[in-house]
């Protein structure tokens, strides 16, 4: 956690507060959040929970870069909250949460937006659908490229 | 050499021990260890069924994703990445 940023990969529940708290400021007029949860349907299946896989040292790596991408583009002194889960959750529990401190709320929507479709189609992070019936299966995701 | 090949996502059903090893020319590169981890799927599971996946996968070190002429020799955790779909 350096300047601004924090960048999590954690087994311990998420922290919606920790989040809001790191990014506020005396001159972030904004404070933007996503919050990812786990639904309770997916595809006409209905989910009773699901597991979490991340590799871990280059998804911070990513979310790092991505990180410097929203600066880049929406200002250098914006506070950045990223933090995935890994390991399993239940319906409702969270598995995502970014957080973006800004001046004003333009910059703060356009980069909290930017951050969560990155790390939906660059993060090395995986999921598996657990159902009511009693099966598995991992969902169809986004192919990584180079970047 | 000895290449060390972490597995993640939908791998894990197919290799449940989260790691592979295999023995390749000292000037092997990404393409050759895509090919050889398909030919370990296939003695696995002679009925087929993980080209394709493996096809649509990334290869990755703890840096960055490689592509396919990347020499491998002296790249630390090698991971292959099956399509990604987090938060």
């Amino acid at each position: 956690m350096t300047d601004g940023l924090h960048c999590a990969i954690s087994t311990a529940p998420l922290s919606v507060e920790a989040a809001l708290r790191f990014v506020s400021a005396p001159g972030n007029g904004a404070v933007t959040s996503f919050i990812g949860q786990v639904r309770d349907l997916n595809q006409g299946r209905a989910v009773r929970g699901v597991s979490y896989d991340v590799y871990d040292a280059l998804a911070l790596r990513g979310f790092e870069q991505l990180a410097a991408e929203a600066r880049e583009r929406w200002g250098g002194g914006l506070c950045l909250w990223l933090e995935h889960f890994k390991g399993r959750l239940e319906v409702g529990g969270v598995s995502i949460v970014i957080a973006v401190g800004s001046p004003h709320r333009d910059e703060g929507f356009q980069a909290c937006r930017y951050l969560i479709e990155e790390i939906k189609h660059r993060s090395p992070i995986w999921k598996q659908e657990h159902y009511h019936d009693g099966d598995s299966a991992w969902v169809q995701g986004h192919a990584l490229c180079r970047h | 050499m000895q290449i060390r090949l972490a597995v993640f996502g939908a791998f894990r059903g197919a290799l449940a021990q989260g790691e592979l090893e295999f023995s390749l020319p000292d000037d092997a590169r990404v393409q050759h260890l895509r090919q050889a981890l398909k030919a370990h799927l296939r003695r696995l599971h002679p009925e087929g069924g993980d080209d394709a996946l493996v096809d649509r996968s990334a290869f990755a070190d703890v840096f960055e994703v490689l592509d396919e002429e990347t020499p491998l020799a002296g790249r630390q955790g090698l991971a292959v990445l099956p399509p990604v779909c987090g938060g």
